[in-house]
């Protein structure tokens, strides 16, 4: 987040000044990459650029505080997501680089490596094993920093239901976790 | 040696505590990435490690894409897109003083060739050839009206033609005339005109009757074709009846 001078830097931004534009891309974009990772495996990187065009093109247009402006850009990105799903969906071959494998869990043990690499990818490849819907809130909630009223606009959902998507996913991640550490623990 | 008389070697691991169940606030607090591991809940202290890497910090190879991202900042950005502007951006000063509002870009307006739209002598030629047409055509709907058809010459061979090779054939303005009552109506006329049906034949209405209502338009009777004569000059063979002939434009 950046903070009280955020509307400085985005007026800043939408006035040309490359620097202000670098801040708002430093700080959106590694929480961006980790969504659409999750959306669309192995075409986060694209996907992201996608995004940035159209919140470059519509830069000078928008009005509001920073958590409008993350929920601008979060759903810019979905609905990028979303297009690449219905263009594949289309087209039922899909290749997927090498390098987008090795990031996914193996799946006989992915809460073994969530836990114990820890890293920022991994975690989020755990959290992409969750059924869609739960997945995306628990990534609009923890990776974008979006509240639920910003995740219910941006999924279509009712706050209500973003809520208990959310109780399901940690119960989920929870169940998984302790099953592989038990698993773990017998052998 | 423990207090149940075995060695703690020997005692039976406690496996880690089921999950339970989570209100509003915890469940808040964990995805805001503010409930530490140890502080976790019983069965979520994994839930917790992983919720705070996954919004954890940048890391290096996610900020790899910076000076891509600038450079579509500069093609696409505020700034480009004022500069694609051109003399528009250049009248309108920058709303409370920021830098970059109101400079010009790099690029100009197209010209109207790169538009897509004829420019200079190839525009003129458009509107010269267009203005041609509407001359044509409407001369031509005009000589419809009049009953004047382009190389035709008259039947009666009179003088006092308009124009050399356009013969005005003079006709009552009847009404159209169409189906069984235009036979009808034919017979009563050329008992009434017996100079005009000698030359025409009578065939007025027989024709009509017989071509159905494509000739017959308010203003414009049907017409009947003229005998063709044995000293017709060669003219007669490229004329055309009425409505078929029409101008070409040339270019």
């Amino acid at each position: 987040m950046i903070g009280p001078s955020f509307a400085a830097v985005l007026a800043a931004a939408a006035g040309g000044d490359e620097a202000a534009f670098g801040t708002l891309w430093r700080d959106l974009q590694p929480g961006l990459l980790r969504y659409l990772d999750a959306l669309a495996p192995g075409a986060a990187e694209d996907l992201a650029s996608e995004t940035w065009l159209r919140i470059v093109q519509g830069l000078d247009r928008f009005t509001g505080d920073e958590r409008a402006f993350r929920g601008w850009v979060f759903t810019v990105a979905r609905h990028r997501a979303v297009d690449r799903w219905r263009r594949r969906s289309r087209h039922r071959d899909e290749l997927v680089p090498a390098d987008a494998l090795t990031g996914l869990p193996a799946p006989d043990d992915p809460a073994g490596a969530a836990v114990d690499a820890i890293s920022s990818r991994a975690a989020v490849a755990l959290i992409a094993t969750l059924p869609p819907d739960q997945a995306e809130v628990v990534l609009l909630r923890v990776v974008a920093g979006l509240d639920v009223a910003q995740v219910a606009a941006i999924t279509g959902k009712r706050p209500g239901n973003v809520r208990v998507l959310a109780h399901r996913a940690l119960r989920r991640l929870a169940d998984r976790l302790t099953a592989d550490t038990r698993v773990r623990g017998a052998v | 040696m423990g207090p149940d008389g075995v060695f703690p070697a020997e005692m039976p691991e406690r496996g880690p505590a089921l999950p339970g169940a989570l209100d509003d606030n915890t469940v808040e607090r964990l995805v805001c990435g503010r409930v530490e591991p140890d502080d976790a809940p019983p069965g979520y202290a994994g839930v917790a490690r992983v919720l705070q890497a996954a919004g954890g910090p940048a890391e290096p190879d996610e900020l790899a894409g910076r000076d891509a991202a600038l450079a579509v900042f500069r093609a696409a950005g505020p700034a480009g897109e004022r500069g694609r502007a051109g003399s528009r951006a250049q009248r309108e000063p920058g709303p409370r003083g920021v830098p970059g509002r109101g400079r010009p870009g790099p690029r100009t307006r197209p010209g109207p060739a790169a538009r897509g739209w004829p420019g200079g002598r190839a525009r003129a030629r458009v509107v010269a050839l267009a203005l041609a047409g509407v001359v044509a055509a409407g001369g031509l709907w005009m000589a419809g009206g009049a009953r004047t058809v382009p190389g035709l010459r008259s039947p009666t061979g009179r003088a006092g033609s308009p124009a050399p090779g356009l013969v005005t054939q003079a006709r009552p303005m009847t009404p159209p005339v169409t189906g069984a009552g235009a036979n009808a109506r034919a017979s009563l006329q050329s008992s009434a005109r017996q100079g005009s049906t000698s030359r025409n034949g009578g065939v007025t209405a027989s024709r009509s009757s017989g071509h159905g209502s494509r000739q017959h338009r308010p203003g414009n009777p049907p017409t009947s074709k003229p005998k063709p004569k044995p000293k017709s000059p060669p003219q007669a063979e490229i004329s055309k009846p009425n409505g078929s002939e029409k101008p070409r434009h040339q270019r």
